[in-house]
């Protein structure tokens, strides 16, 4: 398979695809929408804080992981 | 830069020769791309390690930053359902393993030597990939520990 939605710089994964632009919208959407429903159920500002991060973080590595399998990357050794 | 200052560092420059150059004996090829292993070996233990941080933060520190409630409230929304039961051991076991693996394939090279029956293994010095990999065990280790721990308390009541 040979898929080039992604292209790593450093550890992030930029999209370079219309499949990429999606995927890249679609998790910036769910990460907006887990804010503002940790927001709704919160008591202060920190804790919205810390439970969003949480929950960005797991969006971010299934980001990750998709960016990961869809960047075509040379092996250079 | 002048012709003649141009052509005494043309001069000064040092030829190519065969004299001491041996043609290598074998060609090495990774598995895995090693910057890609390690940016993803980053990704797959930012969760477990801020889950740690926290866990840190509220026994040691007594900082109770409330993560942890929320946590279980969330581990328990995710036992309902066997499917969604997978999540958590996905993202505290799976994934660091999955990372020492990439980081590991990454790294190592084999060559089997068909004359003497044996299979070279060497591991290339890559200070990152080799301290995620041992992050990642570490990580692993600390979950492990606390599964066998949690689960002779549990036996022995």
């Amino acid at each position: 398979m040979n898929l080039r939605w992604f292209v790593r710089k450093g550890i992030l994964f930029f999209p370079v695809s219309i499949i990429g632009w999606i995927i890249s919208l679609a998790s910036i959407v769910l990460c907006v929408y887990l804010f503002m429903d940790i927001d709704s159920r919160s008591h202060s500002a920190s804790d919205t804080l810390i439970n969003f991060v949480f929950m960005a973080l797991l969006v971010a590595v299934v980001y990750s992981i998709i960016g990961y399998f869809t960047s075509n990357e040379k092996v250079k050794e | 830069m002048d012709e003649k200052e141009f052509n005494d560092k043309m001069n000064r420059l040092r030829k190519p020769g065969f004299e001491n150059h041996q043609p290598d004996t074998s060609l090495r090829l990774a598995i895995i791309n090693s910057k890609k292993s390690a940016a993803m070996g980053v990704w797959f233990l930012v969760v477990p390690c801020y889950f740690l941080f926290m866990v840190l933060m509220k026994y040691y520190f007594n900082v109770n930053l409330h993560l942890i409630g929320i946590f279980e409230d969330f581990i328990a929304s995710l036992d309902k359902s066997p499917v969604t039961k997978l999540i958590p051991p996905l993202f505290f076991i799976v994934l660091p393993i999955a990372g020492i693996v990439i980081n590991l394939l990454s790294i190592m090279f084999f060559e089997y030597d068909k004359d003497r029956q044996q299979i070279n293994i060497s591991v290339k010095l890559k200070p990152f990939n080799i301290l995620l990999v041992l992050i990642s065990f570490a990580v692993i280790s600390i979950f492990m520990l606390y599964l066998v721990i949690e689960n002779i308390h549990y036996l022995n009541n």
